[in-house]
This record gives C-alpha cells, sequence and structure tokens, in this order.
C-alpha cells in the first residue's frame, strides 16, 4: 500500500488546481463589460441628477429614462426614476420603478422605504401582512446577497457534492461508506438549501406578472370590454398580478383577491422593464 | 466697707423692680353681648380689669345708665403665668358682669367706666345700644336635646329629606354652577348609600366633593334643628340653552330605631331619599359682538404669558406659558391660539388645569404650555396673545391681552457644548418625505449568470468528471485486487532503479555494482513471474523455463546470476577488471528480458 502514495498525492493536487482554476474563471467572467459608452452614460447620469437638484424633474426623467432605453438595467437608475415620478406626483409610475430597482436590489432599504412611502399615498388600501419574524430573518438573508451571488454560491456548494461523489467513485469501491455518505448527505442539504434559494430569488426575478395602475383610475370589468358588467374602480399605485394580457384588455387580480379586465394601457408591468 | 456696699447695691436693684412694678399696665375693657336688643331682652354688660397687680385697682364703679336697668350682677377672677425672658409674669384679670334691660326703645349709649389706680385714670370706650320694639331673640328651642321622632307615627319626609342646594337657577350657557346636596335628617342614621349617579343631562359636570363617612353637624333648617351633612358638591357646566334640570339625587338610608323598653332591641328600618328636581333657565351667550378670540371661555379671567428665553438660538426650542387665572369654566374651553408666524414652528401645547370651588364659584389656573421653535435669526416680536371671556354679571364679551414678548434669535454657529445633562425630549416628526435619489451609480448593467454560457459550461465540466471517476475507480479497484499483477506492471521500473545503482557501481568499479545486479534481477524475475520475492534461483529459473523463456536467455541470466555471487561471496571472485565487461552481460540480458512478458515476446 506504502508505494501508492506518491500516486494519491499527485492527482488531489491536480484537483484542487483544477477546482481553483473553476472558481477563478467563473469569477472573470461577471467583469466582462461594455466600456465603450460608459463616460457618456456617467454624464448622463451627473445631467440628470442636477436636474433633479434644480428641481427640474422633467429633464431629470428625461435623462435619466434614456440610460433606461440604452439598455442599463441599474437599480440605482431606477430608484432615481422612482424618486422623479414621486415628485412629478405619479404615484403609479414611482411605485413600478421602485419595484424594478427592488427587482435588482430586494435588500435596499432606501427603495424599500420609498417604495412604502409611496404606497401609503395611494387612494386605494393595499394590506401588506405583518411579517412573521423567523420568515422576516429567511427572507434578509435571502435578499442580502444578490443574485448572481447566489449562483455562484449553489456552484460552489455544488462542488463538494461532485467531489465527494468523485472520491466515493475512487477510493470507497469496496469500503465501508459511512463516513462519505454522511458527509455527501450533508454537502447535498447545502446544495439543496443554495439552489432553493437561487430558484426563490430567479422566479422573483423573471416574474412578469406584477403590474402596477398607472391611470389615475380604472375601471374592471367581468370580461374584456367596458360592456361587460363593471365590477370595481381602482386607482393609481394599486399593485396587480396580471393573470391574463393581452392587445387592449388584461385579466389582472387585485390584492383582495378581485378579478376583472382592464385595460392593457391602465397598467404598466414591472418586469420587462420597459418604459 | 463692702457690708454697706452690697447693701447699696441691694437697695438699688429693688428700686428698679419697684419701678418696674409700678410701671406695670392696667386694662379696662367692656363689651356687651350684643348691641340691637328688644325692649323685653336682657343682655349683659361686661367690665374686664386686667393687670399683674390688680389689687390696688379700685373697683369698678357702674356710671349713671340712661334707659337701662341693672338686674343682676355678677364677678369673677381669673389669672395666668407666663414666663418670658426669664422673668414670670403674672396677669390676674378681674370681670364684672351686669345684666341689664332697656327701659324704653330707642338709641342709648353706655358711658365710658372708669377706675383709679395709683392716681391714673382709666377708661372704656362708650358703648352704642340700640334698643327695639320686642324681641330680637328666636324663641328658645323646646330642648337642646331633641327628641327622636317616631318614624312610624310622623311624616318621614318632614324629618329627614335631602336638600340640593343651588346658588343660582338662571345661569348662562358655560356658566358654573356650583350643586351641594344636603341630608338633613332628625333620626340617627346608621348606613347611607347612595342609588345610583343621576343623569346630568346637558351638564359637563365636575365632581368637587363625594362623602365617604358620615359627619353629621347641628343645623337649623327653616327654624328646627337637624342632623345635617354634606353628601356631594358638583360643579355644572350647561352644555345647551333652554330649560335644563337637575336630576334628583337618590340615597338609601337606615333609620336606627331606639329600643323603648329594657326588653327591646334596637332595630333598623331602611328608606329611600331624594332631593328635589331643581329647573335651572339656561340662557345662550349673545351671538353679536363676539370677538374673534372667543373660545367659549365664560367667566372673569385674567391672562399672563411669561416666556422661559428672550435670548435664543435658531432651532431651540422655548415655552411660551399662558396662565389663565381667575373664576369660570377653566376645563371646557380651547386655549387661544398663538398667532402663526413665519419664524416661529408651534408644536401641540400642554394643558394643566388646577380649579377649586369657593363661595359658589369655580376658581383656579388653567396653564398652557406652548413649545415653539425659532427658525429665523434676528429680533423677532412675538405678539400679544388675545384672550376673550364671556362674563356673566355685566353679561357682555370681553378681551384680555398678555404683553407681547421680543426675542433675539442666534444663528447657530458651532454646537455648544453643555456641561451636564440637559433634560431630554422625544424627537418630534415634523414631516415625511421619500428618500433622495442617488447621485452615485453603478452603471453596469445588471446580466444574471444563468445567461452566460461560460458559466453553464462549468456545470457541465464538474459532472462531466463523474464518468472519468468511475473509470479510474474501476480500474483502480482491478489493481487493488491483483497486487500480483500490480507487481509485473511495476517489475520492470524496480528493475531500472537497481539498474541505475548498478551503473554507478560499475562506473565507480567497486562491490555495490554486483549487489544491485543481482538483487535487481532476483526481483524483476519474481515479480515478473508471479511468485514471492525471496525465492531461491533454482526456482526462479524453473519457473522461467515453465514459463516458457528460451533456454538461451536462461542459461545466460543463470551465468550472470553466479558471476555476481560469485563476487560477492567467493574469495578472489571480484575483479575489478571485469566489471565492465560484466555490466555490458547484465544489459544484454536485461534488454533481451524485457522483451518478454510472462515469457511471450512482447509484439
Amino acid at each position: 500500500m506504502r508505494t501508492f502514495s506518491p500516486y494519491r498525492h499527485k492527482k488531489r493536487n491536480t484537483s484542487v488546481i483544477l477546482l481553483a482554476l473553476i472558481i477563478i474563471s467563473g469569477l472573470m467572467m461577471f467583469n466582462n463589460h461594455l466600456l465603450a459608452s460608459q463616460i457618456n452614460k456617467e454624464s448622463k447620469f451627473s445631467e440628470a441628477v442636477s436636474h433633479y437638484d434644480a428641481r427640474n424633474y422633467d429633464e431629470a426623467l428625461k435623462a435619466f429614462l434614456s440610460l433606461v432605453d440604452a439598455g442599463i438595467e441599474s437599480y440605482e437608475v431606477h430608484y432615481n426614476i422612482g424618486n422623479t415620478y414621486f415628485r412629478l406626483n405619479q404615484i403609479g409610475k414611482a411605485i413600478v420603478y421602485y419595484k424594478r430597482g427592488l427587482r435588482l436590489k430586494p435588500n435596499d432599504y432606501q427603495l424599500q422605504t420609498n417604495l412604502d412611502f409611496a404606497i401609503n399615498q395611494t387612494q386605494d388600501r393595499q394590506e401588506t401582512a405583518e411579517p412573521n419574524p423567523l420568515l422576516e430573518i429567511i427572507f434578509n438573508t435571502l435578499n442580502s446577497i444578490s443574485l448572481n451571488g447566489w449562483f455562484l454560491l449553489s456552484f460552489i456548494s455544488f462542488l463538494p457534492v461532485i467531489a465527494m461523489i468523485n472520491i466515493m467513485l475512487i477510493y470507497y469501491r469496496k469500503r465501508d461508506k459511512t463516513v462519505p455518505v454522511f458527509l455527501l448527505v450533508l454537502f447535498l442539504l447545502i446544495f439543496i438549501i443554495t439552489i432553493s434559494a437561487t430558484t426563490y430569488r430567479w422566479q422573483r426575478y423573471i416574474d412578469s406578472s406584477t403590474a402596477v395602475l398607472i391611470a389615475s383610475a380604472s375601471n374592471g370589468y367581468s370580461g374584456p370590454d367596458s360592456t361587460y358588467t363593471r365590477l370595481f374602480t381602482i386607482n393609481e399605485g394599486i399593485v396587480l398580478k396580471v393573470v391574463n394580457k393581452n392587445e387592449d384588455w388584461s385579466q389582472v387580480g387585485l390584492p383582495n383577491g378581485m378579478i376583472g379586465w382592464i385595460k392593457t394601457d391602465d397598467f404598466l408591468l414591472v418586469n420587462p422593464p420597459s418604459s | 466697707m463692702t457690708n454697706s456696699k452690697l447693701t447699696r447695691l441691694l437697695a438699688f436693684f429693688i428700686l428698679i423692680l419697684a419701678a418696674n412694678a409700678t410701671a406695670q399696665e392696667i386694662n379696662i375693657t367692656s363689651y356687651v353681648d350684643k348691641t340691637k336688643v328688644g325692649v323685653n331682652d336682657n343682655f349683659q354688660l361686661t367690665v374686664e380689669v386686667s393687670g399683674e397687680n390688680i389689687s390696688r385697682v379700685s373697683d369698678v364703679q357702674l356710671p349713671d345708665l340712661e334707659g337701662f336697668r341693672v338686674v343682676g350682677t355678677s364677678s369673677s377672677r381669673s389669672s395666668s403665668h407666663s414666663i418670658s425672658g426669664g422673668r414670670m409674669t403674672s396677669t390676674v384679670t378681674r370681670s364684672n358682669i351686669y345684666t341689664l334691660r332697656p327701659e324704653r326703645s330707642g338709641y342709648f349709649l353706655i358711658p365710658p367706666i372708669s377706675v383709679q389706680s395709683r392716681g391714673e385714670t382709666y377708661a372704656t370706650e362708650p358703648i352704642r345700644i340700640e334698643v327695639v320694639e320686642g324681641s330680637t331673640e328666636p324663641p328658645p328651642p323646646v330642648s337642646e336635646q331633641f327628641r327622636q321622632p317616631d318614624p312610624e307615627g310622623e311624616r318621614l319626609e318632614d324629618n329627614i329629606f335631602i336638600v340640593a342646594e343651588v346658588p343660582k337657577t338662571k345661569v348662562f350657557r358655560g356658566e358654573p354652577l356650583v350643586v351641594r346636596y344636603k341630608i338633613y335628617s332628625r333620626y340617627d342614621l346608621s348606613n347611607l348609600s347612595f342609588v345610583s349617579e343621576p343623569n346630568f343631562e346637558g351638564f359637563w359636570k365636575d365632581d368637587i366633593f363625594f362623602a365617604d363617612r358620615m359627619n353629621f353637624r347641628r343645623e337649623t333648617y327653616q327654624g328646627r334643628m337637624f342632623n345635617a351633612m354634606l353628601l356631594r358638591e358638583i360643579a355644572l357646566y350647561p352644555s345647551r340653552s333652554g330649560t335644563l334640570t337637575i336630576p334628583p339625587f337618590s340615597i338609601r338610608a337606615d333609620i336606627i330605631l331606639r329600643r323603648r323598653s329594657f326588653w327591646d332591641f334596637d332595630s333598623t328600618r331602611r328608606v329611600n331619599i331624594n332631593s328635589k328636581p331643581i329647573d335651572i333657565e339656561v340662557m345662550s351667550l349673545p351671538t353679536a359682538d363676539v370677538p374673534d378670540s372667543f373660545t367659549g371661555a365664560v367667566g372673569r379671567f385674567n391672562v399672563d404669558a411669561t416666556i422661559s428665553e428672550t435670548d435664543v438660538k435658531v432651532g431651540d426650542p422655548i415655552t411660551i406659558t399662558l396662565n389663565i387665572s381667575g373664576s369660570g369654566n377653566f376645563q371646557h374651553f380651547d386655549p387661544p391660539q398663538l398667532a402663526d408666524l413665519p419664524f416661529l414652528r408651534i408644536l401641540s401645547p400642554e394643558i394643566k388645569v388646577e380649579s377649586s370651588v369657593s363661595n359658589n364659584s369655580v376658581t383656579g389656573t388653567k396653564t398652557i404650555s406652548y413649545p415653539v421653535i425659532i427658525t429665523q435669526e434676528g429680533s423677532l416680536e412675538i405678539p400679544a396673545v388675545h384672550f376673550s371671556a364671556f362674563d356673566t354679571q355685566r353679561e357682555e364679551f370681553y378681551t384680555v391681552a398678555s404683553q407681547p414678548f421680543v426675542l433675539e434669535a442666534e444663528a447657530v454657529g458651532q454646537p455648544t457644548l453643555f456641561a451636564g445633562r440637559r433634560s431630554q425630549q422625544d424627537v418630534v416628526i415634523e414631516g415625511q418625505d421619500i428618500f433622495y435619489i442617488r447621485r452615485q451609480a453603478n452603471l453596469k448593467s445588471f446580466k444574471p449568470v444563468i445567461n452566460n454560457w461560460t458559466f453553464n459550461l462549468l456545470w457541465l465540466l464538474t459532472i462531466a468528471t463523474l464518468p472519468i471517476a468511475f473509470i479510474y475507480g474501476k480500474e483502480r479497484e482491478k489493481m487493488i485486487k491483483d497486487t500480483a499483477h500490480l507487481r509485473q506492471k511495476l517489475a520492470r521500473k524496480i528493475l531500472r532503479k537497481y539498474l541505475k545503482l548498478a551503473t554507478i557501481g560499475a562506473k565507480n568499479g567497486d562491490m555495490a555494482f554486483y549487489v544491485n545486479a543481482a538483487n535487481g534481477l532476483s526481483n524483476y524475475l519474481t515479480d515478473t513471474l508471479k511468485i514471492p520475492r525471496g525465492s531461491t534461483n533454482e526456482e526462479i529459473f524453473e519457473n522461467m523455463r515453465s514459463s516458457g523463456y528460451p533456454v538461451e536467455y536462461l542459461e545466460r541470466t543463470r551465468k550472470i546470476i553466479n558471476k555476481c555471487l560469485e563476487a560477492r561471496f567467493k574469495p578472489g571472485g571480484f575483479d575489478k577488471n571485469r566489471i565492465n565487461e560484466d555490466y555490458q552481460e547484465l544489459t544484454a540480458v536485461i534488454s533481451a528480458l524485457s522483451n518478454y512478458k510472462n515469457g511471450k515476446q512482447r509484439g
């Protein structure tokens, strides 16, 4: 047996190096960005900020929105647009942009506070359930790491699972497997937790059913036309769940559980982010 | 000599004492028990002479009294002692009491009465007496201790009842009205309990007094003697105009029935007593000429304002205190508003009311403390606070004003450090707004890494290690299962190691060449033939033959092994000159053997 030891050492060294290489190359990938129009965007942003400071909200909005049109998806820009809409007294659009910001950075305190403040200004009561303290801690943890961070974490937690299986395939073919199986279960549990968290965050990110009413008021009907029975009237800023989106009329659900058809132009979806 | 001196000194002291004694005041006073008497009434005139030593004072001689007749005299003497300044003084008072009876009606004068003492005359003041026809005294009661009436025999409500006392029955709306409920009883009572709270409809009510124990006093009510007790005192503020009723007040009482004979026991009888309702006419306040600053105050008030600081810093809180004192409905009017000024932020005031009832009116103070924050620097004037109320006596509105203040507000520079702790306050929320925008942004677009193909490739790569590990593990298992196979695989390697050592030995021309050559060949052959190490050379050759190695190589191998053994163990078998030759032979044999595996020629 003794004679095999140099071989085992060599194998372990190579696998460690391989693992490190995988992680490093993974990290490197996040940094691939376009520098071409970066400076142009920076100047556009600071121009918008100075417009905002001069209480020139229309100009500020135009400048911020041009950044979004250029394909920038940044929570700071969404947040600033939300604030600008709030100042322009367009609560509905302000809520949409705060929600778009939160979609990218769910744990941002200022975003959340401004969203709550804006929702408080709306006319319709929108119940926010009293949070369970345990769930609160869990969601805070979930939200404190970015979506890409979760992807990376789930990948990193996947590595010991694969490594453990590999070790078992190589060294534990005809031996007592109690210890490796125990470790494998442990690693698998960690992996399941991280992959569930990632899935949750991913679902939140790709969710394209949340919308906000941006018309000052809208009537809900029992069918996709105003000749149907009128079911309710909702006011700007109410958060909706879009069940069925069509060209002219869409079926939406209200926070209180009611479902009806409203005009598609009256609301704005949080995702996809387009003005 | 000394003796005479002492006597002289003593004599001096005695003189002083004597002088003191003579200097003692004599007081004489006279008074009557009433100054208005009926022709048929007697009255008493008392003359008192008091002093430290009145034995030498002459007796009181009544002068001639016009219009009165002395019907009796008596005298008394009393003394009192007091110690002050280490000296005891004793005052003796001699009183002469004369019972006088007027002779006719009219105004009369009792002239000064004088006494003589050591040649001095002391006199009293004259007293004026009015004598009227008839009698001024009420008829004397039958007996001081009235007889307990029989509740069975006499009308109960004549002997036990509750009276609601109100000072007036016509009030203005908001004007305080003090109501006193009193119980009058000629019975002995053992237990009093309130039945229920009356419904004071149309009134605001302030409780002032609520009896919690029995406290009866003798009192006459409509010429008869009763045991009386104050049950309750309340201040009522009419909240609407019209005719309002003060509701009856009910009480439950146990009357003690005294035993009539020795063999009887005391017993009680429970009765309910109600006061009579009283109608109050409430007048509404005039609607004309109502001042702007009127907030519902009714009564007589004064207003006084104080300010905590006049030299302030911008942003510091100060307190303006308004003191409204007087009599009226303190609890039931709104505090006057401070003027809205651009340099002043007024926070919600703290109001404290202290009131009491005296003489059927509610008096007290309403203290209103306005916390204010100065928001501008400079010399600022806070104008007078106007306060209006309705005067129920003169039936008109009036306005009083506090004095104005001038403030010196200083801009805040460096924060001042205060020695010691200041009193702390809760931070007041003065406004709410959204957070400010972000001035810095990371303008890189967010791209989920799951859309990145390299990231996904990493997952695939990791998973791809599994079949590799599976194959490798299988290989390895085979090796572990067959150690001889492994040895066979490694044999050439080990031979190479020994050959290396042998080569070094050959170059140096020493014994190490033969040792290593023999060991290397022996190990290599045992491993490749899969027989235990340490087998004898004969066993090795036997196996080689049976494995099918060509005889030619077998002989050459045997030869070289024997040569090695000879060189190692046979005396004189080691020859330096032959090493090189043997090395050539060894490498030739090994290269030939290595072409065979398990006796078969390698492809």
